[in-house]
């Protein structure tokens, strides 16, 4: 699937603010599972104002990520800051969860369970 | 000696007797025919020849003689003309001298009565009268002359004629002077004649008597001596006569003036003793002028204190004195003087002033008028008047001046004292009006005394005493010296009238012709008003009243009348200030007294009904009213009829405790809402009121009192005070709102008590709740309890306790106490979804008991429950502990009209939190039992994990391994190991697992046998992490996913062969300090198919590090929130590129802690460093 220069014409804005880490990820997975309840279509993470983000929060973007390729939308991150985004790349998650930019690859996460 | 005027002529006995012709008239034509019947008879008798030239000699020289006499009185002339007279009765003999004496003495007479204006017949009587003494006065004389031997002619002159001469002078003398005195005596009586013997005889002895004898010498002269000698004798006559004239003349000046002296110091002493008395100077006045010159009309007209006001203390008019005001004439005559005071002496009628005739019932011929004046003002006017012409004379006015100028100064004087005096009088009737006034504490007492006291001491026609209202702009009639105005009063419009203007202004008002006077009211009680002074009392500026002052007298009040009625009025403004402050302290007190009273019955009182009642029961006892009523507020803005006195039992009953509809009475309403004290007819209240309550009012007016607490009104007390009781206001009203004011209090702290005993009694109930609860050892077992504590606790019929499933979003019954039978099976475990319950789904949105009672019962409960349950009143309290919702206490009350009150709810309420809490305490309970198992749980996965990790690296000859771990929490997500693949490869694997806890822990230890066994089954670190993706793929469901760097080291050759998975790049310091970043391209593992692995070589010198490290290394923050950061690890490790892997892992963690401070890890710290020996 490929995602391209798409312009991102999000159907709803979530905006990620301060830290995100193990603390504060599960609050943020509920949020955006809520979220995802109604939103189907695409959801533009704003990470303009988020500092920090560890493993737990990327797992969280990547669980949100499955949840919103599985009803057909996309999970973009919008905004991300040049250290989110070195992190991102380290892991090399910025494959997986594209920026509007386009400053990742599109590719398919493996389904859970595949 | 000859009179030039007959004397001023006046009423005598004699005249009378005789008819019109006045006794001096008659007597001098008497004597005149008598003298010229004896001339005539001298014809007659023998005689000798006369020598007529001579005779005529004689008769000039007697002419002129008479000529040269001086005037030695107003009225008499001394002359020598008896020496010539006598000389040519000792020549010619009787006739001859008769001939000389009657013409000389005729001639004379004519030419001395010079006055054109002179009647003739008075001149003729003069020439009768004068030449016919003469004639008697020669002829008695020769008779005396020849009887005492005496010869004519003269002959033989010697001593023995002195007899015949002395008596011949003697004679001519005394018959001279005896008529002379006669006339006098007839014309002014006995004053004339002693005014003629005074003034007359001490010259006329000198002049006239003396020089008689040397009438021999002269007819010795003429006899016997040539006419040379006779010539300069009789010049030197002449010149003796002139001679004499002059110094008789200056005699009788000298004589006027010392007379006029004497006559002004003796009125000056007189007037000093007279003092200030008017009428005594006056009469002064008239004696001295009197003394000077007679007049049959003399007015004395004087100015009195005011500036028009002119009497006449002295009139006499035609010689009668008058008693009453004299004619109108009189005051034109002083208003012709007064623009220009000036003397005035008339002779004639011709020369009177233009004013009307003076009343006199004669003819005016002559007048002196001499007005009196102090610095040119005319303060009196001096009039003499006379029927007679030339009545007065210069030397009259003269004295009379003088006589005015002290008169004029006495009146003055008179004047100014009696003013001083008069006010001097009003200032000491100012002070005891003002003492008297002031000793007056009552102000009726004292506007009724003020009154009486001002019209009995001044004496005016009314006076009237008002105050004043400025505030208000009101004017009130307090008292009145007129007993019809003080029984009925009057009205005083604001600005009107007299009195409403000088209110309005406080100015003072005087009027002196009140019918003329647009603003002056008049009053039918007081007719004849005719001016008025209007005074206002003030106190420091502040007019407090007006004092009314009328006369029935035009022009009655000056300014001298002003001054002192307000002098007065200040008096009396202080008086009824005081009298006022005097009241103000009297009522102040009594209303302390009465509001201490008050206060004191309600405050050993401690139920409302009991101070209520004690109010009632004080406000009729306290203000005089008669009826009073307490009114108390509701919750539902309406009122409630709490207690009353001054009706009957019934007519109370019928109203008592009966709730009064919100706004049904706008007078309560009113005063509710505005919070202050309301006069209103009674119509405001009582009409609204049952008829048995406002049957019996008659003529009353309705006075409402909020009874405030706090700023709060919480009842009306309503006071019916009768409507013609103006007196005390303004004190009842105080006393009022005391007693209010305090009932208020006194109700609010009944009612603070009483609710602090319910507070107390639902703390006690709840703590039993509590007290229960907490001794239960269940959840279950407080329940139970609860459940049947409720109904004994709020008086329920029945209670019930519903539980929320938070599961399931449904309630269940748990427990239940008091319900009927057949309703229990409502309770019994069963589920009700709030959708199926609209009292249900309504308590989810609340918070606060709701309660359903008749119809409503049947809108919010299924029909089969609202059956079932057969109850009138259904109370749900929610069970809620921090917003969340745990369930419902149900209460219900079987009997109709029966509700839960306030109270009750607070228990309810109370014992549903005390509820809620267990549930919740229940819950955390529960909840705790987990975590500590969980606890437990994690405790023994550390313990497995930590199995899992290497306790210690390996040994390798000429290579140094260290490494530092540290979890975050219980159990970490980093992991690390060793594999040893052959006898010359070891792998060295860090990883991090995302996420953290127990999951994270089992997914490293998932990751860490997948990674053995991808490890021992593959060759290259690409390809075994290649192999480990793939497993973990396989089993991945959860969305984990794990770092990794793994590199096989040739401990030989020192080559490294590295793949990195996502995971931190490690940092390889050569030996000579230059650091690199080992990264080569990989993803994490468990999420893609393909991570895009890349296999990297490394050759390791002796002295290389490579230091291996997870996020929680670089990602570690300290106090301000900063990261430890790559850069200050990659400085750390440069820095010291000598010491061993153990001294670098320990600076490194050194540096991270001391980085970090207290604050505890964030997440896992993996640390792992391998470096090859020098020497190798």
């Amino acid at each position: 699937m490929s995602m391209g220069q798409q312009p991102c014409e999000p159907s709803a804005v979530f905006p990620l603010v301060g830290r995100v880490d193990a603390l504060t990820s599960p609050a943020i997975s509920a949020r955006l599972d809520a979220l995802q309840k109604v939103h189907r279509g695409t959801i533009c993470v704003d990470m303009a104002q988020t500092t920090y983000i560890s493993t737990s929060g990327l797992r969280a973007l990547l669980l949100a990520h499955q949840r919103q390729q599985t009803t057909g939308g996309r999970l973009l991150l919008c905004s991300v800051p040049a250290k989110i985004a070195r992190v991102l790349h380290m892991c090399g998650l910025d494959r997986i969860l594209q920026s509007p930019e386009g400053s990742g690859s599109d590719e398919d996460i493996s389904a859970p369970g595949q | 000696m000859k009179t030039s005027q007959p004397p001023v002529s006046s009423p005598n006995r004699l005249g009378n007797i005789i008819g019109s012709l006045p006794a001096g008239v008659l007597f001098k034509l008497c004597v005149g025919l008598l003298g010229w019947l004896g001339f005539a008879s001298l014809w007659v008798l023998p005689r000798a020849t006369l020598p007529l030239q001579d005779v005529a000699v004689f008769v000039l020289l007697s002419t002129g003689t008479k000529c040269l006499g001086t005037q030695v009185s107003p009225h008499v002339t001394h002359s020598l003309v008896g020496v010539i007279d006598l000389a040519a009765l000792y020549i010619f003999g009787p006739l001859g001298g008769a001939i000389v004496a009657l013409a000389g003495g005729s001639a004379g007479r004519l030419l001395r009565l010079r006055q054109p204006t002179a009647s003739w017949h008075r001149t003729a009587l003069d020439v009768l009268f004068t030449g016919g003494l003469n004639v008697l006065m020669l002829l008695v004389a020769a008779w005396c002359y020849g009887a005492l031997g005496g010869s004519i002619p003269l002959r033989n002159i010697g001593w023995h004629l002195f007899p015949a001469i002395v008596a011949a002078s003697l004679a001519w003398f005394s018959i001279d002077h005896l008529c002379w005195a006669t006339t006098h005596l007839l014309d002014g009586g006995k004053a004339g004649w002693r005014r003629f013997w005074s003034d007359v005889l001490p010259y006329s002895l000198y002049v006239e008597l003396l020089p008689l004898p040397f009438a021999v010498l002269l007819g010795a002269a003429y006899l016997y001596l040539s006419p040379p000698v006779l010539v300069l004798m009789l010049l030197a006559i002449l010149g003796v006569g002139l001679i004499m004239r002059e110094l008789m003349v200056s005699l009788v000046e000298e004589r006027r003036h010392v007379r006029e002296l004497s006559t002004l110091n003796a009125l000056g002493r007189s007037l000093l003793e007279a003092g200030p008395n008017l009428h005594a100077i006056c009469g002064l006045v008239y004696e001295h002028c009197r003394q000077i010159v007679e007049a049959p009309t003399f007015v004395l007209q004087v100015q009195s204190g005011q500036e028009n006001e002119v009497s006449a203390p002295v009139a006499i008019i035609d010689g009668v004195p008058l008693t009453e005001t004299p004619p109108e004439g009189w005051r034109d005559l002083y208003e012709w003087m007064r623009p220009a005071p000036r003397e005035l002496l008339l002779s004639d009628k011709v020369e009177m002033p233009p004013f009307a005739p003076l009343g006199n019932k004669r003819a005016i011929s002559s007048a002196l008028y001499m007005p009196l004046c102090v610095q040119e003002r005319l303060i009196g006017l001096i009039s003499l008047q006379s029927p007679q012409p030339h009545a007065f004379g210069e030397d009259d006015r003269k004295a009379l001046a003088l006589v005015a100028s002290q008169a004029a100064m006495a009146l003055h004087t008179a004047g100014l004292y009696r003013r001083e005096q008069e006010r001097s009088s009003q200032l000491i009737a100012i002070a005891e009006v003002g003492r008297k006034v002031a000793a007056i504490l009552d102000l009726a007492t004292l506007f009724r005394e003020t009154v009486a006291l001002v019209r009995e001491t001044f004496g005016y026609y009314h006076v009237s005493i008002f105050t004043v209202d400025t505030a208000q702009q009101r004017v009130a009639f307090q008292a009145s010296s007129n007993p019809t105005i003080q029984a009925r009063g009057t009205v005083v419009p604001w600005g009107l009238g007299l009195i409403g203007r000088a209110a309005s202004s406080g100015d003072c008002l005087l009027v002196n012709d009140v019918l003329h006077d647009a603003h002056f009211v008049a009053d039918t009680a007081l007719k004849e008003t005719r001016s008025e002074l209007v005074v206002p009392l003030k106190v420091e500026q502040r007019i407090v009243g007006v004092l009314d002052l009328q006369s029935d007298r035009e022009e009655a009040f000056g300014e001298q009348d002003l001054f002192v009625m307000q002098a007065l009025a200040d008096q009396i403004a202080i008086a009824v200030e005081d009298s006022r402050l005097y009241r103000a302290q009297q009522e102040q007190a009594w209303v302390a007294t009465a509001l201490f009273q008050a206060a004191e019955a309600v405050s050993q009182l401690g139920a409302s009904e009991e101070i209520l009642a004690t109010i009632v029961r004080l406000v009729p006892l306290l203000t005089g009213i008669n009826r009073c009523l307490v009114f108390l507020c509701c919750d539902d803005e309406g009122f409630i009829t709490v207690d009353g006195s001054g009706w009957s039992n019934e007519q109370l009953g019928a109203l008592k405790s009966q709730p009064i509809k919100p706004h049904t009475i706008p007078l309560l309403v009113r005063v509710r809402a505005e919070g202050m004290i309301l006069h209103a007819p009674r119509s405001a209240l009582m009409d609204f009121m049952p008829p048995p309550l406002s049957m019996d009012i008659a003529n009353e007016e309705l006075t409402a009192i909020p009874l405030r607490a706090k700023g709060e009104v919480i009842g009306v007390l309503a006071v019916l005070v009768p409507a013609d009781d103006g007196g005390g206001v303004g004190h009842r009203d105080t006393i009022l709102t005391g007693i209010a004011n305090q009932a208020a209090m006194a109700l609010d702290n009944a009612r603070m008590y009483a609710a602090q005993r319910e507070e107390a009694w639902v703390s006690t109930a709840l703590l039993q709740v509590a007290t229960v609860i907490s001794e239960e050892p269940s959840l279950d077992e407080a329940l139970t309890t609860v459940v049947r504590l409720a109904p004994l606790l709020v008086g329920m019929d029945w209670s019930a306790i519903l539980l929320w499933d938070e599961e399931r979003d449904t309630f269940f019954g748990a427990r239940q106490y008091g319900m009927a039978p057949h309703a229990r099976s409502l309770m019994a475990g069963q589920y009700y979804r709030p959708e199926d319950v609209p009292l249900l789904m309504a308590l989810m949105a609340s918070t606060q008991p709701l309660t359903i009672q008749g119809d409503e019962m049947d809108h919010y409960l299924p029909p089969e429950i609202s059956r079932a349950l057969d109850t009138c009143s259904l109370t749900v309290v929610p069970l809620r502990a921090r917003d969340k919702l745990l369930g419902a206490l149900v209460g219900g009350l079987t009997e109709e009209g029966k509700v839960i009150s306030g109270r009750r709810m607070n228990i309810l309420s109370g014992m549903a939190y005390q509820i809620a809490l267990s549930i919740e305490t229940n819950q955390l309970y529960q909840q705790t039992l987990a975590q500590e198992r969980l606890q437990r749980e994690i405790e023994l996965a550390r313990d497995i994990q930590k199995s899992f990790l290497p306790e210690c690296c390996p040994e390798m000859p000429g290579w140094q391994l260290a490494m530092a771990y540290r979890a975050a929490r219980g159990v970490g997500g980093d992991y690390y190991d060793f594999i040893r693949l052959d006898a010359r490869r070891l792998g060295l694997v860090i990883a991090d697992v995302s996420d953290k806890g127990v999951a994270a822990a089992l997914y490293m230890a998932l990751s860490r046998t997948v990674m053995r066994a991808a490890a021992i089954s593959t060759a290259g670190a690409a390809q075994t992490l290649n192999q480990m993706n793939r497993l973990l793929l396989e089993d991945a469901r959860s969305g984990m996913f794990v770092s990794v760097f793994y590199a096989i080291l040739d401990v030989e050759s020192g080559t490294l062969t590295c793949a990195r998975a996502g995971h931190n790049p490690p940092l390889l310091v050569r030996s000579d300090g230059h650091t690199d970043s080992v990264m080569p391209p990989g993803a994490v593992l468990g999420i893609l198919n393909d991570p895009g692995l890349v296999e990297e070589r490394i050759q390791m010198e002796p002295g290389d590090v490579l230091v291996m490290y997870t996020d929680g290394v670089i990602e570690a923050i300290n106090e301000a929130e900063e990261e430890f950061g790559e850069e200050r690890l990659q400085s750390i490790v440069s820095g010291t590129p000598e010491s061993s892997a153990e001294v670098c892992v320990r600076h490194i963690d050194a540096a991270v802690r001391a980085f970090t401070g207290e604050r505890p890890l964030f997440d896992d710290f993996t640390l792992l460093v391998i470096k090859r020996d020098s020497g190798h």
